[in-house]
């Protein structure tokens, strides 16, 4: 199935809006439990979203630029005996693109020209 | 930490699903998924869930990701080829080049892989809990049967367009043989048969596409 180009699919978007989130409590860097479980608490969600779907939806973020990653130093993961995590931020593409998705969503939500819901 | 939760078949689902990307793919994301296994199980454990529970949550949380695991696996096999054909370095757009032939054989598989796994894994977590030890079920219930069906038919369908489409019919072949498989459970035999049939259909698949080129 192709989407248009530039368009975003709404796990992407809710990446992208957490990410930002997080990035304006001071939070500038992100591990997939941690986006995971911001997005659960924004949507109330009772289960995390799947390691699949998710590490699926960072990589094409990743690709088209609107994330950026690398991995943390290793001598912290060990320090508190935990695995390495993969630290994830939002570029300024990507906070461009949240913006302009959401700007869209609202558009098309409330729309007041008579039949704009139903044609879109 | 003593983890209640083994990452061990995770990891090898992980393998299992890379298999044949380059170890730097392979590796991040087995190390990604570890970690966030790690960083769920000690949320949960301070949150005061119970062993039980926390093994619930990271594995049905794993099952949920597995169709999204498998298209993964698709589109990075699809990234490659288009790289190699354009000579690009990188791939730069949102786009991925999905084909309905090979989408649509997929998605049943991993929808009937999910539900035969989902199905299990909560069968045996209510025998465990009830009675504190581990005993497989052996009563194929209707829903099993269907699934069963499903996994057969895959296994049928998957050597039918093996020949126009070696990697899709390897797909359904093998995910059709585990699906059946997974669904007669308690007894050996299938689970020897299908992982038998899995290693001919990737043989044969492999043959095929050496043929093409």
């Amino acid at each position: 199935m192709r989407r248009k180009p530039g368009a975003l699919l709404p796990i992407e978007i809710s990446i992208l809006v957490a990410g930002l989130d997080l990035g304006g409590r001071g939070v500038a860097e992100f591990h997939g439990y941690l986006l995971a479980s911001e997005i659960a608490d924004r949507d109330g969600a009772r289960r995390l979203m799947a390691h699949g779907s998710l590490y699926r939806a960072l990589g094409r973020l990743e690709t088209a630029g609107l994330l950026e990653s690398r991995w943390e130093d290793p001598d912290l993961g060990a320090a508190e005996g935990r695995p390495r995590r993969r630290l994830y931020h939002v570029t300024v593409a990507g906070a461009r693109a949240a913006n302009r998705a959401i700007t869209e969503r609202a558009a098309q939500v409330f729309d007041p020209r008579p039949g704009a819901a139903a044609a879109s | 930490m003593g983890s209640p939760v083994p990452f061990a078949p995770i990891g090898w689902w992980i393998r299992a699903y890379t298999a044949g990307l380059p170890d730097i793919t392979r590796e991040r994301r087995r190390m990604e998924v570890e970690s966030d296994v790690w960083e769920e199980v000690s949320a949960l454990t301070a949150l005061g869930s119970g062993p039980a529970a926390i093994r619930a949550a990271v594995w049905l949380r794993w099952l949920a990701g597995v169709p999204d695991d498998l298209f993964w696996r698709l589109e990075q096999r699809r990234t490659r080829r288009t790289r190699s054909t354009t000579g690009e370095g990188s791939a730069t757009s949102m786009n991925v080049n999905t084909d309905r032939s090979v989408i649509v054989p997929g998605a049943v598989v991993a929808t009937a892989i999910v539900a035969a796994l989902i199905l299990v894994t909560i069968d045996n977590i209510q025998y465990f809990e009830q009675s504190q030890r581990f005993v497989p079920t052996s009563t194929l219930t209707n829903l099993s049967l269907a699934l069963f069906g499903i996994g057969l038919a895959g296994l049928v369908a998957g050597f039918l367009v093996m020949r126009a489409r070696p990697t899709t019919g390897a797909i359904l072949a093998s995910g059709g043989a585990l699906v059946a498989a997974v669904m007669t459970y308690w007894l050996i035999v299938p689970i020897v048969v299908a992982l038998v049939v899995s290693a001919v259909a990737i043989r044969r698949a492999r043959r095929l596409a050496r043929l093409e080129t």
